[in-house]
């Protein structure tokens, strides 16, 4: 194939995606119309929350960071037939590892406070989600089961470390201390509060892509996510493959969980997710599982949460609304994708005759 | 007075055909066997009288009424049942709630006692033993079969089709089979008998018909015929491949399979200490009709599946307890038996696949990364090699025609330079074009000097490329042939009789 094929394709695949969101837009502001709210200012509302000025546009990107994480986790595992129902855990597994060196290490220099929260965070993400993969590759136990469960574990251990023994008794709700200031990460553009997570999470996003479909370890996973017999019969350790899928998801998820503490919130609290893993599955189907395709989907709800709070407080529509709307959109594409699908089939069935 | 009568019955899988111009007819109370090779159409032709399939041409009649077999639920209504080979049970039920699924009679509210009642009054007047409220899936194969046959007579069948029923079962759990069988027709229930071994049909049944290549071939008494002459009806045909070669000297032993004992799926020893030898530059097929034990020993011998005891030798050294990582390194190829599930990736482009197993090699990886060039350019010479079509090697292995995606395996598991070949049905479902393309490979590489193994359950096949022949029933080796025995010795050593019975059979006829 050569590379204008590559882009011809790209560019064909994009236009269904775009004309789901078209569709969901259109549903939506007839439905805004139907509860009697003013649709154009609505949209317009919803728009300007996020593109007004470059502050906000930071704020969107920070709003997608741990989306993206997340989304890029859940893709990979997809890949590999493992359904990562925990990011959401593995998430907060990071973020409470990385908020407990940020504030017990605070006699450090900065950078290594960093590197450490860094490598807590990541380490701790992939711990979280060692048992759960262990458990499906060693004895076919559900992950969908156990991740569940252990997101349970880890919300109610932030629960218990920002009421006990992290609590900050200075701040009215339950909340950790904060982090030691040089372990804070930096804005990268003056005047807003974008933190470099966003754009690291991007270069993830392309190495995670590299690693699946150019090397032989993405080989093996996409090999063992279609067809763990075949794969076996090549040589393939299934139990072995799947266990490093569901650890290197875990391990990006740890490391979103750091961005939100050392970038965005500095302290640990209940709601530091905010069901970002959930979130972080329809993320991954939007982009049709592809980990550079997440960087879009995951600013696409990055912007939508963000335009939420906006229509709420200036004009009173529900924040709920926006779950509506996502709602709608991820409708739209799947239908969209299943036609795809169909139209690939047709082709290959031409093909072979 | 038939029961049954099926007239001038043709049946097409797309180009295939599978039943041509049959007829077949069914007494009342007798036990009437179908027997012929795998693929010969015996199952075909229940699955329509059972209205699993339709049929393109021909006419059924049941007791005097022409019938128009729309679906299972007519046939039940004329009192038509089927045990499958693969039961059709659900494993979580009771016995009783087995029986009774979508059963009329059972009315919408189900009363438990009344129908266990029911069940144990069956099993009185059978002469079943069953427990009524045990779950299923607590329960021996043997059993299992007994609750579908249970659950046929609850819905007032007449007429029993048995595919292979003893395909599943210990010895002591057939002779309990039949022998309800024989009560049963003894009771005015008329029983047809799928099979492929001949001693049910010379023990247990009143007629046989014979099958082959999807035409009934005869019906007789069996008072009036014996096992000689139906194994010459089963499998005396013209073959179509003629051997093109002679056994050629060959070299080291290769493979060593020593004592080799493997379960099966169910936990039953289903292979029996084997031993045998494949040396460098021959072919050695292994015959046998399917569900004897061949299945296992591929998979032991590819590394799927653990062996109980025994030992495997790869090119002198010992690979009992070897990977399969290790295996291939170490020189085996592989044709799996079943090529969708095991071969290959069928969402993967064939350039994928032909990548299967050698995706960290030097030959196609650079370290991590790989060499997406390498690959693409050993793919197209193997493509033109092995005339794979079409060439496209961006298309998906599954959009490929079988024999298309046989010609992928066997194009990457030549290349990677195997000196032992393991080929599991390596035609199966094939056409003919793919067939002696297959097997003219085969044949190269044996004159390159690798060692072949070839299990199939096709006896032309055998036949056409085997230098030795190994018969296996019921898990065991029951012997070894040259590559010129008569294609009716081996028809009857597949179907159980030794050779010594058949020294017997050939006394008796002379």
């Amino acid at each position: 194939m050569n590379p204008k094929k590559h882009i011809k394709d790209a560019l064909l695949g994009a236009w269904r995606p775009a004309l789901a969101i078209l569709g969901a837009v259109l549903v939506s502001a007839l439905l805004l119309r139907a509860f009697g709210y003013d649709a154009g200012h609505s949209l317009a509302m919803l728009y300007d929350a996020s593109f007004s000025n470059l502050r906000v546009f930071g704020s969107m990107l920070n709003r997608a960071c741990p989306l993206l994480f997340t989304g890029i986790a859940v893709a990979i595992a997809y890949r590999g037939s493992v359904f990562n129902i925990g990011a959401d855990g593995q998430f907060l597994a990071g973020a409470i590892v990385s908020a407990w060196i940020g504030i017990k290490g605070g006699g450090l220099p900065g950078p290594l406070l960093i590197l450490l929260m860094v490598l807590g965070g990541t380490l701790a993400g992939a711990a979280w989600a060692f048992l759960p993969g262990f458990l499906k590759a060693r004895y076919e136990i559900s992950e969908v089961i156990t991740t569940i469960m252990f997101n349970y574990i880890a919300i109610q251990l932030v629960g218990y470390l920002v009421r006990g023994p992290l609590r900050d008794m200075a701040q009215a709700e339950p909340q950790s201390y904060a982090i030691a200031a040089q372990g804070w990460l930096s804005y990268l553009i003056p005047k807003t509060k974008l933190h470099p997570g966003f754009i690291i999470g991007c270069i993830v996003a392309v190495v995670i892509f590299i690693l699946l479909f150019k090397s032989w370890f993405g080989y093996e996973v996409r090999a063992v996510g279609y067809n763990p017999i075949a794969s076996k019969y090549a040589g393939i350790s299934v139990t072995r493959t799947t266990l490093a899928t569901m650890l290197l998801s875990g391990a990006l998820c740890g490391l979103g969980g750091f961005f939100e503490v050392a970038g965005a919130s500095h302290y640990l609290y209940e709601s530091l997710s905010s069901g970002y893993g959930y979130t972080a599955i329809a993320v991954s189907i939007l982009a049709g599982n592809n980990p550079i395709g997440v960087i879009f989907s995951a600013s696409l709800f990055g912007f939508l949460t963000l335009g939420a709070t906006a229509m709420q407080r200036v004009i009173g529509v529900s924040a709920q609304f926006t779950s509506i709307v996502q709602g709608i959109i991820i409708i739209f594409v799947a239908a969209a994708s299943v036609k795809g699908l169909q139209k690939t089939r047709r082709k290959a069935e031409k093909g072979g005759h | 007075m038939n029961v049954v009568e099926m007239r001038g019955i043709y049946k097409y899988f797309s180009d295939t055909c599978a039943n041509k111009n049959v007829d077949f007819s069914l007494r009342k109370g007798e036990i009437h066997a179908l027997l012929g090779e795998n693929g010969a159409g015996k199952s075909t032709l229940m699955n329509i009288l059972y209205g699993l399939y339709t049929y393109d041409a021909g006419t059924i009649t049941v007791n005097g009424a022409r019938v128009d077999m729309e679906n299972p639920a007519t046939a039940i209504r004329h009192g038509i049942g089927m045990v499958h080979q693969h039961f059709m049970l659900i494993p979580q039920l009771t016995v009783t709630q087995n029986i009774f699924l979508c059963a009329k009679e059972a009315g919408f509210v189900l009363n438990m006692p009344t129908l266990e009642a029911r069940v144990e009054e069956m099993n009185r007047r059978f002469g079943f033993r069953v427990d009524p409220s045990a779950f299923v899936w607590q329960l021996p194969v043997g059993i299992q079969q007994k609750v579908e046959i249970l659950k046929a007579l609850a819905r007032n069948i007449r007429i029993l089709i048995l595919d292979e029923p003893s395909a599943v079962l210990t010895p002591k759990e057939s002779d309990e089979l039949f022998s309800t069988l024989q009560s049963l027709v003894r009771e005015g229930y008329s029983v047809i008998l799928i099979t492929h071994k001949m001693q049910e049909v010379l023990d247990f049944s009143d007629r046989v018909t014979v099958m082959r290549a999807g035409e009934v071939v005869d019906t007789l008494n069996v008072s009036d015929t014996d096992a000689h002459a139906l194994a010459n009806m089963m499998v005396g045909r013209e073959v179509f491949l003629q051997r093109q070669t002679k056994p050629q000297p060959t070299g080291e032993p290769m493979l060593e399979v020593c004592d080799l004992t493997v379960k099966n799926d169910k936990k039953l020893d289903w292979v029996k200490n084997i031993s045998f030898q494949v040396r460098a530059g021959e072919i050695v097929g292994i015959a046998g009709v399917d569900g004897n034990g061949q299945l296992e020993l591929g998979e032991a011998i590819a590394g799927g599946r653990t062996l109980e005891s025994g030992s495997i030798r790869l090119c002198g050294k010992d690979i009992t307890r070897s990977s399969i990582r290790r295996r291939l390194d170490m020189g085996l190829a592989h044709i799996p038996d079943d090529r969708q599930k095991k071969g290959l990736v069928l969402q993967f482009p064939i350039k994928d696949n032909i990548l299967l197993s050698g995706q960290r090699s030097k030959q196609y990886a650079n370290g991590f990364f790989l060499n997406t060039k390498k690959i693409e350019a050993r793919t197209r010479t193997l493509v033109e090699r092995f005339d794979v079509r079409p060439t496209d090697i961006n298309l998906p292995a599954g959009s490929l025609s079988g024999g298309n995606q046989q010609k992928v395996i066997l194009a990457r598991e030549v290349d990677r330079g195997g000196k032992v070949l393991l080929a599991f049905q390596p035609t199966r479902g094939l056409d003919i074009g793919a067939i002696e393309f297959v097997r003219a490979k085969l044949v190269e590489e044996r004159a390159k000097g690798a060692a072949i193994l070839l299990i199939s359950t096709d006896l032309d096949e055998i036949r056409s490329l085997s230098d030795r022949i190994l018969v296996m029933y019921e898990g065991h080796i029951t012997g070894e042939l040259p590559y010129n025995a008569p294609l009716e010795q081996i028809g009857l050593m597949i179907a159980g009789h030794d050779t010594t019975t058949i020294e017997k059979a050939r006394g008796d006829v002379q």
